[in-house]
């Protein structure tokens, strides 16, 4: 009656564990880079992601669509981390707004980053999984959770917020 | 310039160059993943060993079969007695489902993190924000005293809701969102929701269909308003990356009877029932966790016809006596190390590494346990850990100068000689084998003897 993993199954997926980590932990370093703008955090968010998704890896129902899985995980978190700020900022009364004070000395790597920082957390989602991952807008929707109406919505106002941004730099 | 379009791809891949993956991390995340996925095989055996020492109190509470459903019938199953379709509720629905992750949330707090989460009422007010995408300005909590159980309800509304100044109108829906301390249980243990209820969504039925592939909601809105719509969420795990399946269910005021396809990953589901108004925001849900037909394989078997539940014992503490006892008579090393954190685990004179190794290279030194497992147990609240129960109850006893005619029938039972009870009785305590699991179902420690 009792439901476990076959352990056979858990000793050779000891070799692919590593390679999939080896395979995938660039690609979804830099998603979780673009995602968040932040080194530390999308270390952070990389790792946790990894064990989620390895975590369960016997799990998975299609175990060769692993960077899905994947990505879907790294937005989720990025995501949540981004909501939960939120809140704790609420709660806090510790939210204070950085000033947008621009820099004529920065990279235009610098500008995207700081141009990105400044949308919603879903806008940059959409964003990134449209222009970086090149996914179609139903993809983008499957890997949010939401319509593929709202993903068409979010990309437009998040590319107008973003000319916005980067066209007071030029 | 180029239009943004046009250059954004050049423009991200060149800014995701910034980061190069660290080697030094591949072997911890590795081994972290490892163990979230014995934890994970270990939550699936635990829950559904709860199934025996269980019972439906949960979603009885949760799924009331007294509303009164319009257009719907509401059957008596989801309140009779246990049958073979009959669910059982999981321990907590968020944000941490796991003993892993309740564990890793306690230690962010006790490092100073997130010390909202210590506040039921700020813990409620985040599952409003995450799960029902309140806006955070909007929320409105109202903390009820803590029940017998040491669970809180916390009252949550959302004021925006609520009929504009000058105007009239029916106030916002409130949901109840349950709360309970499923680990350390002072001023700083963490707070997790166990469940939400609301005024608006009237469950009937909540039950594994009867081929055992899904879930059956039968239920209606208790005050349905004009295009106020229904759906259903189902976490197919534990998990919230974890596939949800949505069922979109319209605004029939005659209710809701819907069959939803489940194929959990684990053995459970969380769902959540939502009402939406026209403008698709939230306006109440219930949400609870469930066992349900795991994909590959079969359903849970008909509950009560396992061993009784041990007296005196929290489920999660029984429901790891049971396992450790069926580990250690396989000599089952995955099974035991699911059981097991090897950083807080204390064996013999060693604290803080895994024990596995050391039992697997001489599997003898787990032959007390049965023995130790079947005598009673003591609590013992341990300041800054919580509360453990620990077997055999002579080691509470404080002093052995006097052997009782029982304890000395224990300790025979134990394996101890005479002389080694006399030992004992010179040394004033108890130096024999001892096993202790804490109130979250964690095995905390196994010494064998000395010490």
């Amino acid at each position: 009656m009792v439901v476990t993993q076959p352990r056979e199954g858990v000793r050779e997926a000891g070799g692919r564990l590593d390679e999939l980590y080896r395979t995938h932990a660039p690609d979804a370093l830099r998603l979780a880079y673009l995602l968040t703008g932040d080194r530390g955090l999308a270390e952070d968010l990389t790792q946790d992601a990894f064990v989620k998704v390895l975590g369960r890896f016997h799990d998975l129902r299609n175990r060769d669509a692993f960077w899905w899985y994947l990505r879907r995980t790294i937005v989720n978190l990025s995501n949540s981390h981004f909501r939960r700020r939120r809140v704790e900022r609420a709660w806090l009364d510790r939210q204070h707004v950085e000033p947008g004070v621009p820099d004529p000395d920065v990279t235009d790597r610098e500008r995207m980053r700081q141009a990105l920082g400044v949308l919603r957390p879903e806008q940059r989602a959409a964003i990134v999984l449209r222009y970086y991952e090149d996914l179609t807008e139903a993809d983008i929707a499957q890997a949010l959770g939401v319509a593929p109406g709202t993903v068409k919505s979010l990309v437009s106002r998040g590319m107008a917020r973003l000319r916005e941004e980067l066209s007071d730099d030029a | 310039m180029r239009d943004l379009e046009d250059r954004l791809p050049d423009a991200l891949r060149d800014l995701s160059g910034d980061v190069v993956p660290d080697p030094s991390q591949e072997a911890p995340t590795l081994r972290r993943a490892r163990r979230r996925r014995a934890l994970t095989a270990s939550a699936t055996a635990l829950a559904l060993v709860a199934i025996v020492a269980g019972g439906l109190a949960g979603l009885r509470a949760l799924a009331p079969s007294t509303t009164t459903t319009p257009g719907v019938d509401p059957t008596p199953s989801a309140t009779s007695s246990p049958g073979p379709t009959d669910l059982v509720p999981l321990g907590a629905i968020w944000p941490e489902t796991t003993a892993e992750d309740l564990a890793f949330a306690q230690q962010q707090i006790d490092e100073g993190h997130q010390p909202w989460r210590t506040d039921p009422a700020m813990t409620a007010e985040a599952f409003a924000v995450n799960v029902l995408g309140w806006a955070p300005e909007d929320v409105v909590s109202q903390a009820g005293t803590p029940g017998s159980d040491g669970t809180v309800a916390v009252e949550i509304s959302n004021a925006g809701l609520e009929p504009s100044e000058g105007t009239s109108g029916p106030p916002a829906p409130r949901t109840v969102v349950t709360l309970a301390q499923l680990g350390r249980t002072d001023a700083n243990g963490v707070w997790t929701v166990t469940g939400a209820q609301s005024e608006l969504v009237a469950l009937g039925l909540v039950e594994v269909s009867s081929d055992g592939t899904g879930l059956q909601v039968v239920g209606a809105l208790s005050d349905p308003r004009e295009e106020w719509t229904v759906a259903i969420d189902v976490y197919e795990g534990m998990t919230s990356d974890d596939a949800v399946t949505h069922v979109e269910l319209g605004s029939d005021p005659e209710g809701f009877d819907a069959d939803v396809a489940v194929a959990s990953i684990d053995g459970s589901v969380i769902v959540v029932v939502y009402a939406y108004d026209p403008e698709g925001t939230i306006v109440a849900a219930d949400a609870f966790g469930l066992l349900a037909p795991a994909a590959g394989v079969s359903a849970p078997e008909p509950t009560g016809t396992g061993e009784p539940p041990i007296e005196g014992l929290p489920e999660p503490v029984a429901a790891t006596r049971q396992a450790i006892l069926d580990g250690v008579a396989a000599l089952d090393w995955d099974a035991l190390a699911a059981l097991i954190d090897p950083n807080t685990f204390v064996y013999a004179f060693d604290d803080g590494s895994d024990p596995i190794p050391v039992w697997r290279e001489d599997p003898s030194v787990l032959d007390p346990i049965p023995a130790v497992l079947e005598l009673p147990s003591v609590v013992q609240e341990i300041e800054g850990y919580g509360t453990f129960y620990v077997w055999p109850y002579l080691v509470g006893e404080g002093s052995l100068d006097e052997v009782s005619e029982q304890e000395r029938t224990d300790l025979h039972a134990l394996g101890l000689s005479d002389a080694q009870i006399e030992e004992m009785r010179a040394a004033g305590a108890y130096l024999g084998p001892r096993l202790a699991i804490d109130a979250t179902g964690l095995w905390r420690n196994y010494v064998a003897g000395g010490d």
